[in-house]
């Protein structure tokens, strides 16, 4: 199905009032009444029936999106048996988890979002995360791994993901480990051996007979 | 446009090393039909998107040894006739005048140097109008990046602190110009190729001009994100995961190209180890500004 968002040309973080303001626009500019006796009447009809659609989907899904946030229950639609245990967000976690695996990231999106600052736990980092690098968006995803690692040290899930980013940055960036981690040789014991037998033999002692 | 998509040289066999010097030749010799001094734009990017634009429709250069005047004495060999140069001697021409319209719009760029480009962007302006005659596709084409280019500066106006929709608005307009006229899963392939190395450049260019964007006090992606140059500095890290990310992505789809030889491999090359190697010397130049006066060499 197409992007009802796309069709009203605002993006899926647009307030209420700016898809209200783009859907008005777009009505009055399409309304057949402007085409009579027009051959683009029809196009202009099936337009507008469009737009309606897209503007009803985005109020359909939003309400069900303050339905979670709120934590409200008996909201009708496929989302009603979440409606219990949101006072947590566990449940509404458990949804995003379940849309991501289903590949429905935009949804996934736009109800991480609805979640108010406060509330946002390692969980909703680490989700978001998820979700803003499936779509393309490395900057956010890697902010996102980086918040939820942080938060929650002990979770093992978070810093594995955090972890999977950085073997990117191993294979082609700079700040590698073993770039920076010291170590030490057989070569490195050889050389040092002999220096401490010169240093000895300087003393009039011996660290190795042989040599 | 920004000489940062080349390949890295050491890793490549002396035949794919070859084709890339002919199509590079090929492209400016192609330039200079289209433009006087356009080739004094060519860059490595160019040679990138002839490249794909090859491996994707199968193209095998013909080459010819050819003088030139940057090489008088001794004959070259020079990619001729084909449809991916001439494509991208189009895209060149479209590039470069959105670069000079830039360029005038741009508030720190000195009067004298507006004075060159002012000429320089009418006349380039008249070939591009000769060119659609000509060349029906080529203003499609142009539209096409205009509207993307209009909407990156439309984000720069606004100081977009995002580096990935900044990123995003840029790799629009390369994908627009490396799918252009290709169908069906090349088109596809081409689409994302254009896009997440557009957003790589776009990314290189904020890294690599932090500090002199900060002294001009000119839109620069991190800075905007960070709020200062030494809080970007301090993140570093962070910048170079991220671009490191989007190489990932482009190393992947570059490895879903069509396996049709040299063209492929250079793109493999460039979109892996190339663009890695650049990441590298442009963080370097960051954390040392002494030791790597120029962050954009590549061996």
């Amino acid at each position: 199905m197409t992007d009802p968002y796309r069709i009203l040309g605002v993006s899926p973080s647009a307030s209420d009032d700016e898809v209200k303001k783009a859907y008005r626009e777009l009505a009055k500019k399409y309304h057949p009444d402007n085409y009579q006796d027009d051959p683009v009447r029809e196009i202009a009809n099936e337009k507008m029936k469009e737009i309606n659609a897209a503007y009803e989907e985005i109020q359909k899904i939003r309400s069900q999106t303050s339905a979670f946030s709120r934590g409200s229950s008996g909201s009708s639609g496929s989302y009603g048996s979440y409606d219990t245990s949101y006072g947590d967000g566990t449940s509404l976690y458990s949804k995003v988890r379940q849309l991501i695996a289903t590949g429905r990231y935009v949804e996934a999106d736009m109800i991480l979002s609805s979640v108010a600052l406060s509330e946002r736990t390692a969980e909703w980092f680490y989700l978001y995360g998820l979700v803003l690098k499936q779509r393309g968006q490395y900057a956010g995803a890697a902010d996102a791994f980086r918040a939820a690692a942080q938060r929650d040290p002990s979770n093992q899930e978070y810093q594995s993901a955090y972890q999977n980013l950085k073997n990117a940055q191993e294979k082609y960036g700079t700040f590698n480990q073993s770039q920076t981690m010291s170590t030490c040789t057989a070569c490195d014991i050889c050389s040092g051996l002999l220096c401490a037998d010169c240093l000895c033999e300087c003393c009039g002692g011996d660290l190795i007979n042989c040599c | 446009m920004f000489g940062y998509v080349k390949p890295r040289i050491p890793e490549l066999k002396v035949r794919e090393y070859e084709t890339y010097r002919s199509v590079y030749c090929g492209i400016c010799r192609e330039l200079k039909k289209r433009a006087l001094f356009l080739p004094l734009a060519l860059s490595y990017d160019f040679v990138y998107l002839a490249l794909v634009r090859a491996a994707l429709t199968g193209e095998v250069f013909r080459t010819k040894m050819r003088r030139c005047p940057v090489h008088p004495l001794k004959k070259r060999k020079t990619a001729e006739g084909s449809d991916s140069i001439k494509f991208t001697s189009a895209a060149a021409l479209i590039l470069v005048i959105g670069k000079l319209e830039d360029g005038l719009r741009d508030s720190d760029v000195s009067f004298f140097k507006k004075m060159i480009f002012a000429p320089l962007a009418s006349y380039l302006r008249r070939r591009l109008a000769r060119a659609k005659k000509k060349d029906p596709y080529i203003s499609e084409l142009s539209e096409k990046v205009s509207a993307s280019l209009e909407a990156y500066r439309e984000l720069e106006k606004s100081g977009c602190t995002d580096p990935d929709v900044i990123s995003a608005s840029f790799g629009e307009a390369m994908a627009a110009v490396m799918s252009h006229g290709l169908e069906g899963s090349a088109y596809h392939l081409a689409r994302s190729l254009g896009d997440t190395v557009g957003r790589i450049v776009c990314l290189f260019d904020a890294a690599d001009d932090m500090s002199s964007d900060a002294a001009k006090g000119c839109y620069n992606p991190f800075i905007a994100k960070y709020g200062s140059v030494e809080a970007a500095v301090s993140d570093l890290g962070q910048i170079d995961l991220t671009i490191s990310l989007y190489i990932e992505k482009a190393d992947a789809l570059a490895s879903l190209l069509p396996e049709s030889g040299n063209c492929t491999a250079l793109v493999r090359n460039i979109s892996s180890i190339g663009l890695s190697s650049v990441l590298k010397g442009i963080i370097l130049k960051i954390k040392e500004p002494s030791a790597h006066k120029k962050g954009r060499s590549n061996d």
